[in-house]
């Protein structure tokens, strides 16, 4: 029963990270959404490891996934000889493989996810918090690290019955996690990865960011495949990001350096900042696919769970 | 500055200095930088390079910026002139100052104007004012029966509008003379003001309009003052009762006989069919109803004799007219009673005849008074102070010279008919003028009478009903002496026994006393009347009464010398009631003036005449008026600056 056990410890961890006074971004709601999101995720029964999580890679698995044709090159062990004596064609017997996965799980909590309605950061804490609770309920190590200029809070990957519940220190730092300082993605990323040990089969790096980064996305995207770690992106949007709320002679203040910058707000610097900022989202996700990151970009104002189902869907997370 | 430009508000130099001082103020502002708001994005790196920042729309935005400023300096300019009250310099020589006399009569109830003729004299009047400059002052008064300064000589335009909005019509005959004549009082307190200019709005109906009157009016404003008549009225089409009145046929209280006379006249120029209904009571209950047809300016003269009326108060009106004026279509009469009749019996006592006068003292007709017959001569001194002495089977010597006496059964040496030797046995009435006032309702047929005495007629009597060539019952008439005599003591006749004998007896009271006719109790709208309440109705001089006038109000006014006097300004019945409540006395008021009834458009033979107000329309306006060009220089500016605010707010000046 591991999604109960998960899910009670899920509960309780919420319940231990949360401030009983302040508004929490765990609330009563968010958990029962989390424990469906926690059925809806398939999951198979561990291999040599621990890991419960099954491939669809056909491999030295135990549990049966299909049948194919025989073809050169493939092993005779697996040839189903009870379908070759009754068919008279030989079939081999696919197995899953099972796999031991590391997930990584890393927040934005730069002053520039303070922006939208709601807040990006919002968003973001919650399908972190989402992504980690589904991996840890299929006990697969999982880590989670609030970047910034640089790796605020790291949580190295551990497994959910590791020591102190690991669902109630991700909770905790998730809980507390507020938008402030400047983005470094790619001196983040490093010094997460510095500060968590290899381990598994499958390394997963999740990067929950809004990319508004002075570097771009192409230094932060390779310097996580450096690390050998599949990634995948995903980019919180916010339409307050592209949109100045008054019109006329203004001063553009950044919420992270503090530069400054002068502009006239017309009709026409409206639309034309509306293409800049689609052309924005355009070019991360062209090196996302140039890179093959798997990237979702997804406004603000999504329901959490929505955005989770929707990456747990395409798939890439959990096989 | 134009040299024709005066400031009448803040002066030229307060203009200008505030103006150079505001427009420094303006340019100080427009060649500062606007200060920028600060926004706070996520990320400014995404707003380099804003199409916004190019060249020519920096060229844009300062012409606008540019148009922008050379907006406000123009509502600054705007503002400045408008509270310097600009305007040209002829204007400022135009403060007059101006009396403005509006005619309240009752022709000016005419509705052949849009409203009334008053609605329009309003309207007049507010054009005049609104006309008016600042240094001009004005006076606002009416005239009806009288003239009711509303204003003080004064600038105030709103008061002077209000003065006018409370001008209500009267239903008095316009007295214009007395206007005129006050108009002239006025006139010295013109004298010491610049320009000044008299205006009257009238229809110019009514009484005085006589060219002496215009002559003296104009003579009394002297040369300096230029009056202005403003006529009102468009056409003459009015039926109206000019005159409305009645009497009672009878002294007596129970009497309900009356007699109507009513005036009706056309003031049209065709003829005229109207329907003519006369009602008693507040019940307005129908009495009589006549169709009148009357010729193009004609006047019709309507008597109705025996109508049985029994209430005093009478209204008449004339239905179907279809004329302007309806105040004249309806018009009040109060029949009036006669006081009652003092009477002295002197006789012994006749049950007969006492009887016969108790009927008539009780209904209130008659005071009686008695003395036995052996007080004959002591009662001489007393005989002038009745109305009728009655000798009941006495006969003074020498006869009364004066007064009205009734002898029954005269006799002796004092008979005013001497008698002949003997007397006329059981007489037969065989000759009676029937149409005589002493037989009014009497029957004599059948009389019986045990004998007669034998009268010596003298010229002019007049033998009322006669045996034969006896004369029984005898009338003589004279300037100062009325006396009738019944040669024939009714106690040894029937007469006392038959109904005809109290009719009889107060026939001729009634003929003996030729009462005066009743003080009149029907007065002209706008008059101070003097309605007598006589003292028998309990009303002492010196106590209040209740005048419920016929517009509703009620006055507390004193009774002196048995009258009260009180101005009635409104048609209708007016009602005065003791403090208790009871009824003293009812009077009737008319417009009755065939001059106000007649509606046709009048000119007066002085003065410049003109339809439209002066100072508003035409060339012969008494001065030209100032234009109040500060308000629509406070309208441009309002207009400017909504433009400004909207052009802001849309980002089209920024």
């Amino acid at each position: 029963m591991p999604a109960r056990v998960a899910g009670t410890a899920a509960a309780a961890a919420a319940a231990d990270a949360g401030d009983s006074t302040a508004p929490r971004r765990f609330d009563e709601a968010f958990l029962r959404k989390l424990e469906a999101l926690t059925l809806l995720a398939k999951r198979t029964q561990g291999g040599g490891a621990r890991a419960q999580r099954r491939s669809r890679r056909v491999g030295a698995g135990i549990e049966f996934a299909d049948h194919r044709e025989y073809a050169p090159g493939d092993d005779v062990r697996a040839l189903d000889w009870n379908l070759l004596a009754r068919l008279d064609r030989p079939y081999v017997r696919l197995r899953e493989e099972d796999e031991d996965l590391t997930l990584s799980v890393m927040v934005d909590s730069s002053a520039s996810m303070g922006s939208g309605a709601p807040p990006k950061l919002e968003l973001a804490v919650r399908v972190a918090a989402a992504l980690a609770y589904v991996g840890l309920s299929g006990l697969d190590r999982v880590g989670v690290a609030l970047v910034g200029s640089g790796a605020q809070e790291v949580l190295p990957p551990r497994r959910a019955g590791s020591g102190r519940s690991m669902a109630t220190r991700i909770f905790r730092m998730l809980e507390d996690a507020r938008a402030v300082g400047r983005t470094d993605l790619t001196r983040a990323t490093r010094e997460v990865h510095a500060r968590s040990e290899g381990a598994g089969t499958r390394r997963l790096a999740v990067l929950i960011s809004d990319m508004l980064d002075p570097a771009g996305s192409l230094p932060v995207l390779d310097a996580l495949r450096a690390a050998r770690q599949e990634v995948v992106l995903v980019q919180v949007t916010a339409e307050a990001d592209a949109v100045l709320p008054v019109d006329g002679e203004v001063v553009l203040q950044d919420v992270e350096t503090g530069e400054t910058r002068k502009l006239t707000v017309t009709e026409a610097v409206r639309r034309t900042q509306g293409e800049r900022y689609e052309a924005l989202l355009r070019g991360v996700a062209g090196v996302c696919r140039k890179r093959g990151v798997s990237c979702f970009q997804i406004p603000s104002h999504v329901a959490f769970d929505d955005a989770v189902l929707r990456i747990l869907r395409a798939g890439g997370i959990f096989r | 500055m134009a040299a024709g430009l005066v400031f009448a508000g803040l002066s030229a130099g307060a203009v200008v200095a505030l103006g150079v001082s505001g427009g420094v103020a303006l340019t100080t502002l427009y060649l500062l930088q606007p200060r920028r708001r600060r926004v706070v994005v996520p990320f400014v790196g995404l707003w380099l390079s804003s199409p916004g920042d190019s060249l020519a729309d920096r060229l844009g935005r300062r012409l606008r910026r540019f148009a922008s400023f050379a907006l406000q300096l123009t509502i600054l300019g705007l503002v400045l002139l408008a509270a310097g009250d600009v305007h040209r310099r002829g204007e400022q020589a135009a403060a007059r100052s101006v009396l403005i006399l509006i005619d309240r009569s009752a022709s000016m109830q005419a509705t052949d104007e849009a409203g009334s003729r008053l609605e329009r004299a309003r309207t007049l009047a507010r054009q005049i004012i609104a006309g008016l400059g600042q240094e001009d002052r004005a006076l606002v008064a009416t005239f009806g029966g009288e003239v009711w300064p509303l204003t003080g000589l004064e600038s105030d335009h709103g008061r002077l509008a209000d003065a006018v909005d409370g001008v209500s019509a009267s239903d008095e005959t316009g007295d214009l003379a007395g206007a005129l004549s006050s108009l002239s009082v006025e006139a010295p307190l013109l004298r010491g003001h610049p320009h000044p200019t008299a205006v009257v709005i009238s229809d110019f109906a009514g009484g005085g309009q006589a060219g002496a009157t215009w002559q003296a009016f104009a003579r009394a404003l002297g040369p300096e003052i230029a009056p202005t008549f403003v006529s009102v009225g468009r056409r003459r089409n009015n039926v109206g009762i000019v005159a409305f009145s009645g009497r009672r046929l009878s002294a007596d209280p129970s009497s309900v006989e009356a007699e109507l006379v009513l005036a009706a006249q056309s003031f049209r120029d065709t003829p005229s069919a109207v329907t003519l209904t006369i009602t008693a009571g507040p019940q307005r209950t129908p009495v009589a109803r006549r169709m009148l047809r009357l010729e193009a300016g004609a006047r019709a003269v309507t008597t109705f004799s025996d109508l049985a009326v029994a209430d005093d108060r009478l209204q008449a009106v004339l239905e179907d007219t279809g004329d302007d004026l309806a105040l004249d279509d309806r018009a009040y009469a109060v029949l009036p009673r006669a006081p009652p009749v003092t009477v002295l019996v002197v006789g012994d006592r006749n049950l007969y005849l006492e009887g016969a006068l108790l009927g008539l003292e009780i209904s209130g007709a008659l005071r009686v008074d008695r003395l036995p017959a052996a007080a004959l001569e002591a009662s001489r001194t007393r005989w002038a102070a009745h109305d009728v002495v009655i000798f009941d089977g006495v006969t003074p010597q020498p006869a009364p010279s004066a007064g009205a006496f009734l002898y029954l059964d005269p006799h002796g040496p004092g008979n005013p008919w001497p008698e002949r030797a003997g007397e006329v046995a059981d007489p037969v009435v065989t000759n009676v003028l029937r149409a005589h006032p002493l037989l009014q309702q009497v029957s004599l047929s059948d009389l019986n009478v045990t004998a007669a005495r034998r009268l010596t007629l003298r010229p002019g009597d007049l033998a009322v009903a006669a045996a034969a060539q006896q004369a029984l019952i005898v009338a003589r008439s004279g300037p100062t002496l009325r006396q009738v005599a019944v040669a024939f003591d009714i106690k040894r006749s029937d007469l006392p026994l038959r109904s005809a004998f109290p009719l009889f007896i107060a026939n001729t009271i009634s003929w003996l006393s030729r009462q005066a006719p009743p003080a009149p109790l029907s007065f002209v709208a706008g008059a101070t009347a003097r309605i007598p309440v006589p003292p028998e109705r309990g009303a002492l001089s010196g106590d209040q009464v209740e005048v419920r006038l016929p517009e509703g109000r009620v006055l507390r006014v004193p009774v002196i010398d048995d009258v009260l006097t009180v101005s009635l300004a409104h048609v209708g019945l007016v009602a005065v009631r003791d403090l208790k409540g009871r009824v003293l006395v009812h009077a009737a008021v008319n417009l009755a003036s065939a001059a106000e009834s007649d509606l046709g458009p009048r000119t007066p033979p002085v003065g410049r005449q003109q339809q439209d107000p002066p100072g508003v329309v035409g060339d012969g306006a008494p001065a030209p008026t100032r234009r109040p060009w500060w308000v629509a220089m406070v309208l441009v500016a309002l207009a400017l600056a909504l433009l400004e605010w909207v052009t802001f707010h849309r980002r089209l000046t920024v």
